[in-house]
Parts: structure tokens; C-alpha cells; sequence
């Protein structure tokens, strides 16, 4: 059962969906918001409030790995508690009749 | 309003904002993450991320974060601001230091309340008395006497009076029996001098209060003994414990417990707590650690809400330590030592507390002893410490550096407080003097 401090909403659903499309990888805002299609108003918040729950992690790139003139970027990785939080929060979305156009594409 | 509105509309305004938004987001999104708090890393990593948006969707992007920045970063960034500037008008005052203010601020207004709350249900209406006698054993006619009063309506032990004849000399109700009272007054007065018969009124001892505004002071003026008290008044912050490998001698009289809570007692920095339910030993463990501190040649000061638990500590200590018993005659118990108020007057009570090894004393005791100039002691210990109405201040204690004797859960009613702090003062008492508590008759 996924945390209860954190409501089920469309845009959790979505990017819940996209952390999710790769559990093990680092994920950056701008391609998670292209990928989870949720504006950067929302996700920001959103991310906020699973870092608070302890779902992700953030961390900054190295400065060996920057290789054009730009900062380092921020990202963030799912915890094991994120991945098993959002895969029960994924598996109600799948039974709600409310999110089953969504989580079609995720199945 | 209207004009602001037509010149947003304006072609130069939206020409310019479409200019800037198109051609320099970056610039505008440097603008816009100023909107975060400084320390927000949001403010970094929106700079990050722009370099990843497609030209063509920068604007659009830059938009967003726009909207963003001011719903989510706007009210905690000016919250920052505002305190920032109140900083800067107020340089003197750090956050931390405002917060002790503040509750200097209430305790002053809360012991100001009290002192108006109890001059306000004195009773001003005078009482007669019939006769006056000197006290049993006074060798001068000066300092206590007696009077049969009419009637008892508001006087008790402990209750300041002053002679409506007499006007400036006050006294103390020391013992009562019937109709007739025994005062102790606080200056000399010659028992001839009081009429035979008179009035006196109930007068407002405004001692107490005149410790706790002085107490009040030292704290704001950040000059008390142990520099770490107002920290653990207001923000509940004591300094963390960390054992030392030096320990007092083996004490063979104590169990484990007991042992354990003296070593602690000995190294903790501010503040310990001792907590035991009855018959766990805590006279006995108490009067060990005063006793070590005693053998370092540092000086305890032993304070509690009764005679009759001060006397039993006392009563515990080993006789090679010099204590100096201070009180009112009229309240001690039978295990108290006695006193002559007439030594008192007579004596070096200064160089007499001075040289005791423990000085110990009801807090009420001590504080309206009248010697209330500055004498250091290295520890503090208040028994029954839940029960202490401190003269200068009341206060709860969340987390110091706690010692069970009993692994039993016991209530905060038996808890023990020991500080190492202080600069309380006190007169004096020489145990020495063995024998009843004081008492008259009349003559």
C-alpha cells in the first residue's frame, strides 16, 4: 500500500509511470516531464513530495561527467521503497476504472 | 490599474516580452528562479535543464517555470526577504537571541501579574492586638516578640506583617498558637518601643519579586553562572553527555544503580535528572555525590520545597562535611538543627556560608533570607524537584541527561534534579547547633 500522505492523481499516475519505465536509471526533469507528459508546474511539487517520502533520491552530475559548457544537472533515482510504493500505487491505478487509459499503455 | 493593464497590452511591451522570452530565455530564467528561496536547489537546476529544451520550446518552457516560481517559490522567497531586512534594522539581535527576549519578555510579565495577584488579596483591613511579650530565649529585646491579636483572620506561618503604630517595621509570623503569634522582624526593633496594645495589617513581602526581576536580569544580561541555563529554558537543549574514563573512587555502600548514577552525577556538564521511585536509594545516592563533590573541594548547594526533605538529605551526609543550614525557625522540622535569630544578626554569616562545604536550605528559605549577594557554588542540587516553586523561576525539564535508579517506570513525582550551575545565595545556619526547632512563649 503506497503512502497515503501523497493523493492519486493523474499527474502521480503519470509519473509514477514514467519513473517506473526504468527503476534503475536516472531520471532528469525536463525528459521526465516530455516522458510522464505533466508540466514542469506539477512535476517539480510532485518530486518534491517523493523525495519527502523517501521514493526518490536527487544527487547532482559530477563535473567529469559534464562535457558541454552548462551546469551540472540535478536527477533523481527511485528508492527500493519508491520502486515498491509506486508499483502497489501502479497496480490500483490498473484496477481504476479512472486511470485504465493510462495505465493501458503501461501494461 | 487601467493604466498599468493598457501598457502591458501595449505592441512595444508584448514586442519586447516576446523579444526576450524568444532570444534570451536563459536571461529570463535567471530572472525568474530569483523568485526561490537562496538556498532552493531549484533555482540551479532549472538553469541545468534549459540547455536540454529544444530551442523552439524554450519560450514556451521558460513560460512555465514562470508560473512555477511564483506559485511555489514567490511566498517562501519574500518570507526570506522580510526576515532578512528585519535582521539587517535589528543587527544585535539574532533569530535565536530574539526567541530568549521573547521569553524573558513573558516571564517578566508573568512574575509582574503575580506579584499584582498577590498584593492584590492582601487584606488591608487593620487587626488588633492586645499585648506584646518578648519571645522565649531572646538574650536582647530586639529582632522577635510576641501579641495576642484579636482575631486570626489571614494570618498564618510565614505571613509578613506591619504595625500600624510602627509605620517601616515589618516582621514575619513565625509560629502561631491560638490567638498569639510570634514575629520575627527584619530589623531590630525594641519590644519596649511597640505599644501595648495597637494594630498591625498584613503586609506584601515584595522580596521575592525583587529576586525574581534580578534573576530576570542576569538571564537577559546573559550573565548566569551557567552559561548554558537560558539555552535549556527556552529551546530544551542540554549538552550532550560523553563519559569519561576518569571515575570517583569505588563506593562499596551503593548497588550498581546507585553507583552508575554517581559516576554520572560526576562527569554530565549541565544537567542531570534523577528519577526513582521510593526506597531505591535516593538519599543515599544524592548524599554520595555531594559528598564527592565535597572531596574535589567543590561547594553544593542543596535546595528543595521542604524542611523536611532538605533535613533528611542533610541527616544522610557524613560528618566531615561542613553544611550551613539556612531557614526560618518557625518552619523547621524535627530533624532541623536550631537556630538563634539573635546569631544571626550577630554573627559573620557571610564568612560563615563561606566556608561550608554544602549550604542548604528551602528555595523560599533561601531566597528571603535577605543574604542574597552572590555566592558561587559548583553544584546545585534540588530534591523533590517537581515540587519546587522556584523564587525566580518555573520551568519544565523535557530531556537533560536522565538516570533511572529503578528500571521500573516511575512518576515524575519522585524526580531529583541535580545542576551544576549557579550563583544562589544564601544566609546561614551552623548545623553544629543541635537541639529543638525555636520556640517561645509568652512572658
Amino acid at each position: 500500500m503506497y503512502a497515503k500522505g501523497m493523493r492519486k492523481t493523474f499527474s502521480l499516475v503519470q509519473v509514477a509511470m514514467a519513473l517506473m519505465a526504468d527503476p534503475g536509471g536516472r531520471h532528469w526533469g525536463y525528459e521526465l516531464s516530455k516522458r510522464s507528459g505533466v508540466r514542469s508546474g506539477v512535476l517539480y511539487p510532485t518530486l518534491q513530495r517523493m523525495l519527502d517520502e523517501g521514493w526518490v533520491e536527487d544527487g547532482w552530475e559530477e563535473q567529469g561527467e559534464v562535457r558541454a559548457k552548462r551546469p551540472p544537472r540535478r536527477y533523481y533515482t527511485l528508492t527500493d521503497k519508491g520502486k515498491i510504493e509506486l508499483g502497489a500505487l501502479l497496480s490500483e491505478a490498473r484496477e481504476d476504472a479512472r486511470f485504465r487509459s493510462l495505465t493501458r499503455r503501461f501494461a | 490599474m487601467d493604466s498599468l493593464i493598457t501598457q502591458s497590452i501595449a505592441w512595444p511591451t508584448l514586442l519586447i516580452s516576446l523579444l526576450m522570452f524568444g532570444f534570451a530565455p536563459g536571461a529570463v530564467l535567471r530572472m525568474i528562479v530569483l523568485a526561490f528561496k537562496r538556498d532552493d536547489p531549484r533555482r540551479t537546476e532549472l538553469l541545468a535543464e534549459l540547455p536540454h529544451v529544444p530551442r523552439i520550446e524554450r519560450p514556451f518552457w521558460v513560460c512555465e517555470q514562470l508560473e512555477f516560481a511564483l506559485f511555489e517559490g514567490l511566498a517562501g522567497r519574500l518570507a526570506e526577504l522580510i526576515g532578512w531586512h528585519r535582521r539587517q534594522a535589528f543587527p544585535g539581535q539574532s533569530p535565536g537571541k530574539d526567541r530568549v527576549s521573547r521569553y524573558l519578555d513573558l516571564l517578566e510579565g508573568f512574575i509582574t501579574a503575580l506579584r499584582d495577584f498577590q498584593r492584590g488579596r492582601q487584606e488591608q483591613r487593620s487587626i488588633p492586638y492586645l499585648r506584646v511579650g518578648l519571645a522565649a530565649g531572646s538574650r536582647s529585646q530586639t529582632g522577635i516578640c510576641w501579641m495576642r491579636v484579636d482575631h486570626r483572620a489571614g494570618l498564618d506561618c510565614g505571613v509578613h506583617v506591619e504595625l500600624d503604630e510602627l509605620p517601616g517595621v515589618r516582621g514575619q509570623i513565625t509560629a502561631i498558637s491560638g490567638n498569639e503569634i510570634c514575629i520575627r522582624f527584619s530589623a531590630p526593633v525594641r519590644h519596649r518601643n511597640i505599644p501595648a496594645t495597637g494594630s498591625l495589617r498584613l503586609s506584601y513581602d515584595d522580596r521575592v519579586y525583587q529576586i525574581q526581576q534580578l534573576a530576570v536580569a542576569i538571564l537577559r544580561a546573559g550573565k548566569s553562572v551557567n552559561p548554558q541555563l537560558i539555552r535549556a529554558l527556552v529551546d530544551r537543549t542540554f549538552i550532550p553527555f560523553a563519559p569519561s574514563p576518569s571515575v570517583p573512587r569505588e563506593i562499596y555502600r551503593l548497588n550498581r544503580d546507585q553507583f552508575e548514577a554517581v559516576i554520572k552525577a560526576y562527569q554530565v556538564p549541565d544537567f542531570l535528572l534523577i528519577t526513582s521511585p521510593p526506597g531505591t536509594g535516593r538519599t543515599r545516592t544524592t548524599s554520595e555525590i555531594i559528598d564527592q563533590y565535597a572531596r574535589k573541594g567543590e561547594r553544593v548547594l542543596v535546595v528543595g520545597a521542604t524542611n523536611m526533605g532538605v533535613d533528611n538529605l542533610l541527616a544522610a551526609l557524613p560528618n566531615n562535611i561542613t553544611t550551613s543550614r539556612i531557614d526560618s525557625p518557625g518552619s523547621l522540622s524535627r530533624n532541623a538543627v536550631a537556630i538563634d535569630p539573635e546569631d544571626i544578626a550577630e554573627a559573620s554569616l557571610s564568612a560563615t556560608i563561606g566556608q561550608a562545604d554544602v549550604v542548604a536550605g528551602t528555595c523560599m528559605g533561601i531566597a528571603l533570607s535577605g543574604m542574597t549577594i552572590g555566592q558561587a557554588f559548583d553544584l546545585l542540587v534540588i530534591i523533590e524537584a517537581e515540587n519546587v516553586r522556584f523564587p525566580m523561576l518555573s520551568f519544565r525539564w523535557s530531556a537533560p541527561s536522565e538516570w533511572s535508579l529503578s528500571e521500573t517506570p516511575v512518576s515524575s513525582r519522585y524526580s531529583w534534579i541535580l545542576m551544576c550551575m549557579t550563583g544562589f545565595v544564601g544566609s546561614r545556619m551552623d548545623r553544629s547547633r543541635t537541639g529543638p526547632p525555636s520556640t517561645w512563649k509568652p512572658c
